[in-house]
């Protein structure tokens, strides 16, 4: 591995983590519809900061996906892309908060029974 | 506004063609929004140099077009990184030991510099040639193009076979120590008796227990041979693929055939020292690239319809009368026939004596009568084999 020190082996770890949950952040917002550039905003205002280039091409997988629908319309004088969740998208969002639960549960339970880890 | 065209003029460029124009529509809106908003924070106009800010915050285009892109953005993935970098291994071991081989017999005959220069020659083409065209193939895999369904499929004993470990030195030499022993460790041999191998071996049946024994000491000597059929099909095919190039002139390994060449490796020509070899390859080219072609069609056959043993008979049958037919012909018609062929087994095995009692430089037309007689018996076999399998539709005896 050409990983050049520990920052990176950090970064690259954290990304890996993020990855998943990034995604069942934008869907679980787009419950109610925005554009992408508001979606950003809602993001990082809670506390989700995602940088454009991995935003707007996900929007457009999940779009692909069928978990989102969009729609072009124009609000301030200009065309804008609306996205909201569609009713596969509810229900697949649905069945993932339920994992990210149980996952949440188990490593909670994992770090307890190991005395607590940092605590 | 003009740094934004361009910008997106970039990305454009490097999209799938059918997605560009929505895709950069959308790009354009979300910059303008972005841009907006840093101009109502701001109170006044964004400079240039802040709307270049801007779009770098954003992403270099290629990053960028290349999130929007769908299916693998490798040549090699990860899964097949280690297969390519298997094959790129083993093709420059080849090639260094041709080109060496090549080298040595060329530089007896005389010019060592210049078959020094020919030797590293064909030896780099032929590598760069080789590693080609595993990529090409990795590329095809990568992409479903050539479907495999090994991953799937895969058999433990499949791995001393393509496991990359057994292909540096020392995995090499385990490899050769785990398999000149036949033995069966202890722990093999204890499952093998505890297993209830054959529902037959429940009779007290006399001859049916010895049969058992009988087949599982041929299993237990076996064992390191019984890859599944679908590593056989890869080896197959990687092997015929070698060949091909080689017939095709895609790959040179440096060898060609004049009577001195012959005299080097210690084989003398006689009679045979002014024949023209080129014209035979002209005339045997398209039986050769048929033989490798059928090769690689029993391999691909064999990786994608494992279990169809009536196939690979009907292929034996193919290959086996293709091989027949040129030996035939060899023996009989071509230009060679006066050389090689003999009338009777009498003729034949004086032949072969004259052959083993001969010090070097052996010659050259008995050696040919041989390969083309092993040649015809192995056909013989093969055509056999290819009858049974597609007669009984069960897989070889060694391939159970």
């Amino acid at each position: 591995m050409a990983l050049g020190g520990d920052g990176d082996l950090y970064e690259s770890l954290r990304m890996e983590l993020r990855r998943g949950s990034l995604t069942l952040g934008v869907l679980a917002r787009l419950r109610q519809e925005r554009y992408g550039y508001t979606l950003r905003q809602a993001l990082a205002a809670d506390g989700l900061e995602m940088e454009e280039s991995t935003l707007y091409p996900l929007l457009r997988r999940l779009e692909s996906q069928g978990l989102l629908v969009s729609e072009w319309r124009e609000e301030d004088k200009r065309n804008k892309r609306f996205y909201r969740l569609s009713t596969d998208g509810e229900a697949m969002l649905a069945r993932l908060l339920a994992e990210w639960r149980r996952i949440g549960a188990s490593l909670d339970k994992i770090i307890e029974n190991e005395g607590g880890g940092t605590r | 506004m003009n740094l934004i065209e361009q910008y997106l003029r970039a990305v454009e460029l490097l999209l799938p063609r059918e997605k560009r124009d929505d895709i950069v529509k959308e790009l354009r809106e979300l910059i303008l929004s972005k841009i907006e908003a840093r101009e109502s924070e701001l109170g006044r106009k964004l400079t240039d140099d802040e709307v270049e800010a801007v779009l770098r915050e954003i992403g270099h285009p290629v990053v960028v077009a290349s999130r929007y892109r769908d299916g693998p953005q490798h040549v090699v993935g990860p899964t097949l990184y280690p297969y390519w970098l298997f094959a790129v291994k083993a093709a420059i071991a080849i090639q260094i030991v041709i080109a060496g081989m090549v080298f040595l017999v060329r530089a007896l005959t005389g010019d060592v510099a210049r078959a020094f220069g020919q030797a590293v020659g064909s030896a780099v083409t032929g590598t760069l040639v080789l590693i080609g065209v595993a990529t090409i193939a990795a590329w095809l895999l990568e992409r479903g193009i050539i479907r495999l369904d090994y991953f799937e499929r895969w058999r433990v004993r499949d791995l001393g076979f393509l496991g990359f470990a057994a292909w540096d030195g020392e995995g090499w030499r385990d490899w050769f120590e785990t398999h000149r022993a036949a033995a069966p460790s202890p722990a093999t041999a204890a499952a093998a008796a505890a297993a209830p191998a054959a529902p037959y071996a429940e009779k007290p049946n006399h001859y049916a227990d010895r049969a058992d024994r009988r087949r599982q000491r041929r299993e237990r000597r076996y064992a390191w041979r019984r890859r599944s059929v679908i590593s056989r099909g890869l080896a197959g095919v990687a092997v015929a693929a070698v060949l091909l190039l080689w017939w095709i002139g895609v790959i040179r390994f440096g060898i060609a055939s004049g009577p001195e060449d012959f005299r080097a490796i210690g084989i003398e020509p006689g009679a045979l020292a002014a024949f023209d070899w080129a014209a035979l390859k002209t005339a045997l080219y398209v039986p050769v690239l048929a033989y490798v072609a059928l090769i690689v069609v029993q391999g691909v056959t064999r990786i994608v319809h494992p279990t169809g043993v009536r196939i690979q008979g009907l292929l034996d049958l193919t290959v086996a009368a293709l091989l027949l037919g040129t030996v035939a012909w060899l023996w009989s018609y071509s230009p060679l026939s006066s050389a090689v062929a003999v009338d009777t087994v009498a003729a034949f095995v004086r032949r072969m004596r004259e052959l083993v009692e001969t010090r070097p430089p052996f010659p050259l037309a008995p050696i040919l009568t041989l390969a083309l007689a092993l040649t015809a018996f192995g056909a013989v076999i093969r055509a056999i084999s290819g009858i049974f399998e597609l007669v009984l539709p069960s897989p070889r005896l060694w391939e159970i």
